[in-house]
């Protein structure tokens, strides 16, 4: 180890001292111990000592005191205690709740969701039914009609565009007859029937101004492109109900 | 480690942080027991020193000047505990190193003890070291094996530079003396039982 010698520092008076204090600069040095060889008991000074230091400078190892010292330190409070793993944190709790919660939801809609009657399409164009409302998937049709599926399995909902369309307004001043809907709409938003078509089955109402017949479509909107609805009853002008 | 790594480390354990706490430990742990054990010679006194030193040393760490070296402050912690404690523990005897060594000289068994009774530098260092006055053998402990500059020396001691110099090259002279009379013993005694 040679350290500098700081500028405003005396240089030893020994040699040896000023080199193993690391005062000495590297052309004194050499001085040293070019003066070392003609000086058999300084140069045995020199060696004794070199052996000394050197043994002095070898690492002793010594014991870990770490985890003594920090567990008193802990107890002592002065150092926060090492958090423990915990698996019940505020975070997991949560993703916990939110996912029993979905699981939870997923079940009620699927139960809660009123099993509508279906009426399954049969022969002719005329007949109701809601084809585009209902879709049998993949897995329900392979089953096959031994092993009958759940209500629920065998039809899955689907998302059909659908629009309410009006059927029927009087024109301004008049009041419009109308029976029937045709068998591509299902009537909402109706107002009170006020007569009953017995020749057709089908309910007939004077529409006044104002009053509209809202049809909703139950068939795919191609579908109902190409086959309009079927309008029953012809309008009768300008005759009030009594 | 840095100086500002070992600032930061400080500041975080002053907060409380164990991790931080651990680090300042384990960087100074090795250091502080060499020292101590060649104060004392005493290997369980000194580990005794190094714990309790720590945990003072950080218990009271707000107390701690950041303009000084983390390390002198430990070391005057652990310098001053151990003058207490080995008042108290005084040995009843020799210290341990010094039985160790005489018990070798004084009745060595076979080749292999006497071969190290012979070429043993080390032990015979810890027990040269422990006849030195206790100034300087601090001097020569904290230039020589920690690699101390004589300021910071001159400091921790709270002693003239002047002085620490003359502690030093003293010490060293003397050190090289015991050793050299204390090896030539053990070679003599070797010898002979050869």
């Amino acid at each position: 180890m040679i350290h500098r010698r700081p500028p405003d520092q005396p240089v030893s008076a020994d040699p040896l001292d000023a080199f193993f204090d690391g005062e000495m600069d590297e052309g004194a040095a050499r001085r040293m111990f070019g003066a070392l060889r003609a000086d058999v008991r300084a140069a045995e000074d020199y060696v004794r000592t070199q052996q000394v230091l050197t043994a002095l400078r070898e690492p002793i190892e010594g014991p870990d005191v770490a985890d003594p010292v920090l567990s008193r330190l802990e107890r002592a409070g002065v150092l926060r205690a090492q958090p423990r793993r915990r698996w019940f944190t505020g975070g997991r709790l949560a993703a916990a709740a939110g996912l029993i919660m979905g699981l939870s939801a997923v079940v009620a809609i699927h139960q809660l969701t009123p099993e509508r009657p279906v009426r399954v399409a049969s022969g002719g164009s005329g007949s109701a039914a809601s084809p585009a409302a209902v879709a049998a998937p993949p897995a329900a049709v392979a089953r096959g009609p031994r092993e009958p599926a759940p209500v629920r399995d065998r039809f899955a909902l689907s998302a059909a565009p659908r629009t309410l369309t009006p059927l029927a307004r009087p024109a301004e001043g008049g009041v419009l007859f109308y029976g029937g809907v045709g068998p591509d709409f299902r009537l909402t938003a109706l107002p009170p029937a006020n007569a009953w078509n017995r020749g057709w089955g089908s309910p007939l109402w004077a529409l006044r101004p104002g009053d509209t017949i809202l049809g909703l479509p139950t068939v795919a909107p191609t579908r109902r492109a190409a086959r309009p609805p079927e309008r029953i009853e012809a309008t009768t002008r300008d005759q009030r109900m009594p | 480690m840095t100086r500002g790594e070992e600032q930061a480390l400080i500041r975080r354990a002053v907060a409380g942080d164990r991790a931080a706490a651990e680090g300042l430990i384990r960087a100074h742990q090795q250091s502080l027991y060499a020292y101590l054990l060649r104060m004392s010679g005493r290997p369980e006194l000194a580990e005794d020193v190094v714990q309790e030193a720590f945990v003072r040393a950080l218990t009271h760490l707000d107390r701690f000047d950041p303009r000084f070296r983390f390390s002198t402050w430990l070391f005057t912690i652990a310098r001053r505990l151990l003058m207490n404690l080995a008042q108290r523990r005084r040995p009843t005897g020799d210290t341990e190193v010094v039985v160790l060594m005489r018990g070798r000289a004084a009745a060595p068994g076979d080749g292999v003890e006497r071969e190290e009774v012979r070429g043993n530098i080390h032990d015979a260092l810890g027990a040269a070291l422990l006849e030195l006055p206790e100034e300087q053998r601090e001097v020569v402990v904290l230039f020589h094996q920690l690699d101390w500059p004589i300021r910071l020396i001159s400091q921790h001691l709270r002693m003239p530079e002047g002085t620490v110099k003359s502690h030093l090259h003293r010490g060293r002279r003397r050190l090289r003396v015991i050793l050299e009379s204390s090896l030539r013993t053990a070679n003599r005694v070797g010898e002979a039982v050869a």
